[in-house]
């Protein structure tokens, strides 16, 4: 890989601040990105539209070539000598059984989805989902160049690497019991050191939070190569199917027709309903740099209760905003928020400082990326469902006059209770917050705006400093430039449909626990040691020879301490450091071990509930008492969540989603075990190549993980 | 075959630079203070301000907690829980008693005074009544013991922004 000049440039300053070459306020022109401030190419706010994120096609699962198997397809292609040459399978995932799609007979993929990972290219297929008219009358037929704004240059196929190459964001829809195949083609340079600087060309997809077998889930150390596809299998089943209303009895456990009014009962615990996800890169090492350069999209999952049609009206739909002509997914009034801050060069091509490991905070606020847009509204209800995809700003909202909101799901799944706020709290990495916004309280008309607000003030990577007053942050920041305004919507005309949304109470209540079996603790701090790497220089040695843990393990500044005494340790995927049993709860206590930093703790597979902060069950707000799958945990704090086990298993990840820290060591494996049955215990660990997948044993388990 | 070593370069600048990064080690140097004060709030929501055809009269307790947690590389930080849900508001005309969801997590730089104004919604105590909510303002001015970082005094008021 190669570092490029504005990479080495950061890396001397980092080292002379360090050694106090240079005095702590040197850099700072350049706060809070850690490189110079990017040039404004004479931007004015709000002087765009933002666009509706790109719907990609689904078509029938016969339109893939070659057809999808259960176990991956090994057919042998060249490999490029840039690659390394010589042959290896046309598929990255790990071959044979254990990496075989779980229930793929069960559940066969009924739509597919192609997708490719590539360079920036221009947008000739761009499909919003809705009209032009509830698109800030942008014309989908006009080609979307790869910017963040009209008064910049198109980024290079260097710079941004996106779903199909092109923006706006993806967007896929599913519903359950429609499973998905999605087939991610991997359209990345052979050689790594064409990246622009910073980016790995080696992925993995995380769908998250999906319900799925592990080996759909996006492992970090089940990465695939350039000219390498990797076939996805997203079953979109309820958590609980094989116990809980297995025969698909309950009325309430359903998933809409594709077309008319009606529904299928599915199996599984209705309770457990989800509807915002989003996929993003995990790869081993280099998700901060892979997703800030844009490899994340979002994925929204529709259900009976959830259907995203606000007419229909049969006693189990919630008829949260959204439209009514389709089915289900109705977009029109149901709207994707991708949050991410960015910074540019001189060039105005897209920018990173990869070596502070505190975190990488950019000083341009974009909205699915564009930079600072406006969205036209009609004076009626809209949900907005707002990710967070920076890669370690946290963000606080409100609209600039103050008006309520309404918060109906967090983390992509409905809450027990809307929950009125005029200020949300301050939104996590990789936390979804689903809002519902009136309009009607406005006169439309040319001149009525309102905006999106950011509160927060962050000048490290590490934490937000404060959060401003909506007085205060209205007059922005000198400190921090994404604080105030980013987001401009312009009350323009009144509804064209009478507006049939509601938002009932209650919405989806919480899931019935079964006992707990077990209660585990895991502490987040710096400081990490990597026992499993003999040396902390190249080459890196495996302390256990044939381990393998040089490629497996990393060393950097972050690290988690379990129930086991061997301290806070480095990330290594080889490492098995928690292996709940099949078919059990937990209970996890995520403890904050470090300085006044934060972490946004995600867990994957399945959504948790948290029963306490910092002890005290009070301190949980209504709005994290539904299922989560980010967990912050504020400095010096703790959270103790509870977990189910079920359904599907392998090796999961627990990690920060600060995702530098997660980069830099701040991950372990997990996996769910039942002693040997149905899952293998423990599990071979997958070693990467374009010319294959090797498996090697873990290089350590942790004496409490089983 | 390319080796997956080749994926390590940029962790050898990483050790060097985690080796180097002064700030980057010193984590458990950390001290936490919790405390915790309850006051009783009073104040009115005007009809102008809210578009309400009364105004609004709170009054009730406010809890709040600082947690302030000390960090050698970024200095003092705090985390306020505000829970002000048993405050109330009764309506000057109809004695409708309004409701409040003011509860917030608020991060804030460490000094030995702090004002925070915090918007909360409140809302007729009604099914559905939180479609309708408006905008409460609170106003907190805390003291904290720099030496123990405990807070000392609070002092809040309610109204509207």
């Amino acid at each position: 890989m190669s570092f490029p000049c504005s990479g080495l440039k950061n890396a001397i300053l980092i080292l002379m601040s360090s050694l106090g070459v240079l005095a702590p306020r040197a850099l700072a022109d350049s706060v809070p990105t850690g490189l110079p401030p990017s040039p404004t190419f004479g931007i004015t706010k709000f002087s765009q539209p933002m666009p509706r994120l790109d719907v990609l096609p689904r078509n029938p699962v016969s339109t893939l070539t070659p057809a999808p198997t259960a176990e991956s397809n090994q057919t042998q292609q060249t490999v490029d000598p840039a690659l390394g040459g010589g042959s290896g399978p046309i598929e990255g995932r790990p071959p044979g059984p254990i990496w075989s799609h779980q229930e793929f007979t069960r559940f066969p993929p009924q739509l597919a989805v192609d997708v490719t990972m590539e360079g920036a290219k221009v947008n000739t297929t761009y499909n919003p989902g809705v009209p032009a008219s509830l698109n800030s009358n942008i014309n989908p037929a006009t080609p979307f160049p790869p910017r963040f704004h009209p008064q910049l240059p198109d980024q290079g196929p260097l710079a941004l690497w996106t779903f199909n190459g092109t923006l706006p964001p993806k967007l896929i829809i599913g519903r359950y019991a429609q499973p998905l195949l999605v087939r991610e083609h991997n359209k990345l340079p052979v050689d790594g050191n064409q990246n622009g600087g910073f980016g790995r060309h080696s992925i993995s997809t995380h769908e998250h939070n999906g319900h799925h077998g592990a080996e759909n889930d996006g492992f970090t150390g089940a990465y695939f190569w350039p000219n390498q596809f990797y076939d996805y299998h997203w079953p979109i089943v309820l958590a609980g199917w094989r116990t809980i209303n297995p025969n698909a009895t309950d009325p309430m456990a359903a998933t809409p027709n594709e077309t008319g009014t009606g529904k299928t009962n599915v199996a599984g615990d209705w309770h457990e309903t989800m509807s915002t996800h989003w996929f993003h890169d995990h790869m081993f090492s280099f998700t901060s740099q892979n997703v800030y350069k844009g490899m994340a999209g979002m994925f929204n999952i529709y259900s009976a209760i959830d259907r995203g049609n606000e007419a229909i009206n049969d006693g189990v739909n919630l008829r949260l905003p959204s439209g009514t002509a389709k089915s289900y997914a109705n977009l029109d009034y149901d709207v994707n928020i991708l949050l991410a801050d960015k910074a540019w060069d001189n060039h105005g091509q897209l920018a990173m400082d990869i070596f502070d490991f505190d975190g990488f905070l950019g000083d341009r606020m974009t909205v699915n990326l564009v930079d600072n847009p406006f969205f036209e509204v009609e004076a009626r209800k809209y949900r907005f469902r707002i990710l967070n995809a920076a890669v370690s700003r946290f963000f606080k909202l409100a609209l600039s006059d103050g008006s309520p909101m309404i918060q109906i799901a967090n983390d992509g799944n409905l809450l027990p209770h809307p929950v009125p706020l005029t200020e949300l709290d301050e939104i996590g990495i990789a936390e979804r917050y689903d809002i519902v916004i009136d309009f009607s309280r406005y006169t439309p008309g040319p001149n009525t705006k309102v905006w999106l607000v950011n509160l927060t003030q962050q000048t490290n990577g590490k934490r937000p400093d404060t959060d401003l007053s909506l007085a205060d942050a209205l007059q922005g920041s000198g400190n921090d430039p994404v604080v105030g305004k980013f987001l401009e919507f312009r009350v323009v005309r009144a509804p064209s449909a009478p507006d049939q949304s509601q938002v009932p109470d209650p919405l989806i209540p919480n899931p019935t626990l079964p006992a707990n079996t077990r209660t585990r603790t895991f502490e987040f701090d710096s400081g990490g040691s990597q026992p499993t790497l003999a040396n902390n220089q190249e080459p890196f040695v495996a302390a256990t020879p044939g381990s393998r843990a040089e490629v497996t393990a990393f060393v950097g500044p972050w690290g988690i301490k379990t129930d086991d005494d061997g301290g806070s340790l480095n990330a290594d995927y080889g490492r098995i450091s928690a292996g709940p049993g099949y078919g059990t709860r937990e209970v996890w206590h995520l403890n904050n071990g470090g300085g006044g930093w934060d972490h946004p703790i995600h867990i994957h597979f399945e959504e948790g509930q948290i029963l306490d902060r910092n002890g005290d069950p009070n301190q949980v707000p209504p709005w994290e008492k539904g299922r989560k799958d980010v967990y912050r945990l504020r400095p010096g704090g703790t959270v103790t969540i509870t977990m189910q086990f079920r359904d599907f298993g392998g090796m999961y990840m627990e990690h920060c989603h600060n995702t530098v820290h997660e980069d830099n060591a701040m991950l372990l494996r997990w996996e769910i075990d039942n002693n040997g049955a149905p899952f293998v215990r423990p599990l071979p660990t997958p070693i990467s190549t374009p010319q294959g997948v090797t498996f090697v044993p873990p290089d350590d388990i942790l004496p409490t993980a089983f | 075959m390319t080796s997956p070593i080749s994926n390590r370069l940029p962790i050898a600048v990483s050790v060097l630079l985690a080796g180097l990064l002064l700030e980057a080690a010193p984590a458990r140097a950390q001290t936490k203070a919790v405390s915790s004060f309850t006051i009783q709030v009073a104040g009115t929501a005007s009809a102008v301000k809210t578009g309400l055809q009364e105004t609004v009269a709170f009054s009730g307790p406010v809890i709040v907690t600082a947690t302030v947690v000390t960090d050698p590389a970024l200095g003092p930080t705090v985390t306020l829980f505000v829970d002000g849900r048993g405050v109330t508001g009764t309506g000057n005309k109809t004695k409708t008693t309004y409701v409040n969801n003011c509860i917030a997590n608020l991060t804030r730089l460490f000094g030995a005074t702090d004002v925070i104004q915090t918007t909360f919604a409140f809302f007729q105590d009604t099914a559905g009544g939180y479609m309708s909510a408006k905008t409460g303002l609170l106003t907190l001015n805390l003291t904290y013991n720099t030496t123990t970082q405990a807070l000392t005094n609070v002092t809040a008021s309610v109204g509207t922004p």
